[in-house]
C-alpha cells in the first residue's frame, strides 16, 4: 500500500462513517451548563431580553405593519378601508399593494385564537428572526427564521431555516409553501406591486447577499438577482415606482451605511446614495411624498438619534432632523396625517425607553408627544384603519410575564392601554395587526378596547 | 466567516452580544465538536460527555478568545485536550469496570462501525496525539500548519507525528490484509 492508497482509504473512511449528530440530551446539558456558569455582567433576564431583542429585530422590526392598513377593528365599527397609507412600512420589511382587501380573520377558527397555554414551557422550539408579510389574497407568508430551543432559560439556536409558511385567516390553517433557496434569518421580505415577494439578504452562517422571489400563484421562490452587498438586519421599502429601497444593516459586523434599489423589471440591485450614518435596527418609513425616512439604529458605538430622508428622484440622502432621543429599535408608523410615529426603543445597552416623538415632513422635525404606558423594545406598532396606531410590546424594561397592548390615538396624542387576552411572555415574533389581531408566533390572539 | 469584519472582540453591545454570538458560534459547532471527540475516544457515549466538558470549559474561558476568526482553532484545541486527559484518566482506569455510568443517548452505532472497519480499528489502535493528527488532517481536511496551531506544537512535530501515524496505519492495514487472505 502506497501513501497516496492510504491517503484515499482514510478520506474514504472519513466519508462513509458518519459521526453521531449532538443529542438532545447533550444539547440541554450544555444550556444547562453556560445558564449556571452564570452571566457576571447582567442578570438572565435581561440577558435574555437581549438575546430575545435580536430574536424579534427581524420579525417584529420589519413585520410590525405588515398588515398594514384595509382592515377593520372588529371592536371598532369602522369599515375596511383600502384608502389608508397604502404601502407604508414602519421599518421597510412590510409593505402594502395599493389594493390590498379586506382581510377579515374566521373567527371560529381554532386554534389560531386560542391564547397560548400560560403553563411554562420546559423545552420548546421557537422561530425568530422570521419574516411575515401580507399577501394580496390576505394570507400571510411566513418565511424562514432561526428555530431555538429553550431548554433551561437559556436559548439554544439551530440552524436557519429555508422553510416558508402560508397563515390563511379566513380558515386559520397554516401550511407550508415551497422553500427557500437559502436558509436566512434576519432577511426582509417585501410585498411588489406585482403581488410577487422580494426576499433579501439575511444571515445563514453569515449575511448574505442572494435574493429571492416568491409567488403566491405557484406557491415557488426562485432565485433574482443578488445585492452589491451581504446584509443582515436591513430594511427593505417599497417605493412608489415599484422599485424596492434596501438600507444598512450589518448586524453582527459594523453597521453598514450603504443602500441599494431593486428593480422588479430587470431583477437586479444596484448602488444608490449612502447614508451619512451606518446603522441597522432603524427604522424606514415612506413618506406621503414618496420621501423614505431613516431614523434611528445602532451605527457601531451607540444608538442614533440623527434621521436622513432618501430621496428616490435623487438617489441621495440628506439630513434632517435628529430625534429628541437616540433610539435603538424603535417603531415607526406613518399616520394619516403624514406624520411620522416614533415609539420606544432603546440605548442599545441597557435603558428601554416609553418615550414617543412625532416627526413632521413639513418642518423636517421631531418633537415629543404622550409616553406610552409601558417602556418599550423589540416592539410592534401597526396604524389602524381608523388612523390610531396600535403598540404591542413583546417586553419591556422589566421583562413582564406577559405581553400586553396599547394604543396611540393622534387626535390626543397620548397613548392608552388596551386589554387582549393574556399570553405568556415568550419569545416569539408579535405581528401586531390593523384588525385588531396580533400573531404572536403562531397563534393569533384578539385584541379587545378597554 | 469573512475574516477581519467580524466585531466580535469589540466588545459591541448590541442586540445579539458577544455572549450570544459565542452562543451561537458554538451551537453551529456542535456536531463537529461532537464527532472530533468520537473519533479520538472511539466511544459516543464517552464522547458526549467529553464534548459537554469541553464546551463548558470553552464557554467559561469564552472571554480569553479575542478573534471570532481564530473560534474554531481555539474551541478545536479545547476539544482535543479534553479528549486526551479523558484518555489519561482512561488508562488509569482501564481496569475498572465503570458499570454505573450514564449510557450514552446517542445510538452506539458509532463505535461498532469503527470495531467493523479495518481502517477504523487502525486508527484506534494509534496513540491519542498521532490519532489526533490523522484525524484533523483527514477528517477535517486542515493543513499541517492549521494543526499545528491547533495543537500548539511545533511544525515539526506535525509532520513526524503524521508520519509515524501513516506508517502505523500502513503496517495495521497490511496485518489485516494478511490475516484475511490465510
Amino acid at each position: 500500500m502506497n501513501d497516496a492508497d492510504l491517503e484515499h482509504a482514510l478520506s474514504a473512511f472519513f466519508l462513509r462513517v458518519a459521526t453521531p449528530e449532538p443529542s438532545e440530551r447533550l444539547r440541554q446539558l450544555i444550556a444547562a451548563d453556560r445558564a449556571e456558569a452564570g452571566t457576571a455582567r447582567r442578570s438572565l433576564d435581561q440577558r435574555m431580553r437581549r438575546l430575545v431583542a435580536g430574536l424579534l429585530a427581524a420579525a417584529a422590526i420589519g413585520t410590525a405593519a405588515v398588515l398594514l392598513g384595509g382592515i377593520p377593528r372588529v371592536d371598532r365599527t369602522v369599515q375596511p378601508s383600502s384608502s389608508s397609507l397604502p404601502g407604508v412600512a414602519s421599518n421597510g420589511q412590510a409593505s402594502l399593494t395599493p389594493t390590498s382587501p379586506a382581510c377579515v380573520p374566521n373567527l371560529g377558527a381554532s386554534p389560531p385564537h386560542t391564547p397560548r397555554a400560560s403553563s411554562p414551557r420546559s423545552i420548546s422550539t421557537e422561530i425568530w428572526g422570521q419574516t411575515a408579510t401580507l399577501l394580496p389574497d390576505c394570507r400571510i407568508l411566513l418565511a424562514g427564521g432561526q428555530a431555538y430551543r429553550i431548554p433551561t432559560h437559556f436559548p439554544v439556536l439551530l440552524a436557519p431555516a429555508s422553510s416558508a409558511t402560508l397563515y390563511d385567516p379566513s380558515t386559520g390553517q397554516f401550511s407550508p409553501t415551497g422553500s427557500m433557496t437559502a436558509a436566512r434569518y434576519m432577511h426582509t421580505a417585501t410585498l411588489l406591486l406585482n403581488g410577487q415577494v422580494l426576499i433579501t439578504g439575511g444571515g445563514q452562517a453569515d449575511a448574505q447577499r442572494s435574493a429571492e422571489l416568491y409567488d403566491p400563484r405557484t406557491g415557488t421562490f426562485r432565485v433574482t438577482g443578488s445585492m452589491t452587498t451581504a446584509r443582515i438586519g436591513q430594511t427593505a421599502t417599497l417605493l412608489a415606482d415599484g422599485r424596492v429601497l434596501i438600507v444598512g444593516g450589518g448586524f453582527g459586523r459594523a453597521p453598514l451605511a450603504s443602500a441599494e434599489l431593486y428593480d422588479p423589471a430587470t431583477g437586479t440591485f444596484s448602488p444608490t446614495g449612502s447614508m451619512a450614518t451606518p446603522r441597522f435596527g432603524h427604522t424606514a418609513t415612506r413618506l406621503l411624498d414618496g420621501r423614505v425616512l431613516i431614523a434611528g439604529g445602532y451605527s457601531g458605538t451607540g444608538p442614533v438619534a440623527a434621521a436622513e430622508l432618501y430621496d428616490p428622484k435623487t438617489g441621495t440622502f440628506s439630513p434632517t432632523g435628529a430625534m429628541l432621543t437616540a433610539r435603538f429599535t424603535p417603531t415607526a408608523t406613518l399616520l394619516t396625517d403624514g406624520m411620522v410615529l416614533l415609539t420606544g426603543g432603546d440605548d442599545s445597552h441597557s435603558v428601554v425607553y416609553s418615550s414617543a416623538e412625532l416627526y413632521d415632513p413639513a418642518t423636517g422635525a421631531f418633537e415629543a408627544t404622550g409616553s406610552m404606558t409601558e417602556a418599550r423594545s423589540y416592539h410592534s406598532a401597526a396604524l389602524l384603519a381608523d388612523g390610531s396606531v396600535l403598540v404591542v410590546g413583546p417586553y419591556g424594561q422589566d421583562a413582564p410575564s406577559s405581553a400586553t397592548a396599547e394604543v396611540y390615538e393622534p387626535s390626543s396624542r397620548t397613548f392608552s392601554q388596551t386589554r387582549w387576552a393574556t399570553i405568556p411572555w415568550q419569545y416569539d415574533s408579535t405581528t401586531a395587526t390593523s384588525n385588531g389581531f396580533v400573531l404572536v408566533g403562531q397563534s393569533l390572539i384578539e385584541i379587545t378596547n378597554p | 466567516m469573512a475574516s477581519g469584519e467580524d466585531t466580535f472582540g469589540t466588545g459591541i453591545d448590541h442586540a445579539l452580544t458577544r455572549d450570544d454570538a459565542f452562543s451561537r458560534r458554538a451551537d453551529a459547532y456542535l456536531a463537529r465538536a461532537l464527532g472530533l471527540a468520537c473519533y479520538l475516544l472511539g466511544d459516543p457515549g464517552e464522547a458526549e460527555d467529553a464534548t459537554q466538558e469541553a464546551m463548558a470549559r470553552a464557554w467559561r474561558a469564552r472571554r480569553s478568545l479575542r478573534q471570532l476568526e481564530s473560534f474554531e482553532a481555539w474551541i478545536d484545541r479545547i476539544v482535543v485536550n479534553t479528549c486526551w486527559e479523558r484518555l489519561r484518566r482512561t488508562r488509569r482506569l482501564a481496569e475498572i469496570n465503570l458499570a454505573g455510568s450514564n449510557p450514552p443517548s446517542v445510538p452506539d452505532t458509532f463505535a461498532a462501525v469503527l470495531a467493523r472497519d479495518s481502517v477504523g480499528r487502525a486508527l484506534i489502535a494509534l496513540t491519542p496525539e498521532q490519532r489526533t493528527v490523522v484525524v484533523l488532517r483527514f477528517w477535517r481536511d486542515l493543513s499541517l500548519e492549521q494543526i499545528a496551531d491547533r495543537l500548539e506544537w511545533p511544525l515539526g512535530t506535525v509532520k513526524s507525528r503524521l508520519h509515524y501515524a501513516l506508517v502505523a496505519l500502513r503496517q495495521q492495514l497490511e496485518r489485516d490484509d494478511r490475516e484475511v487472505d490465510r
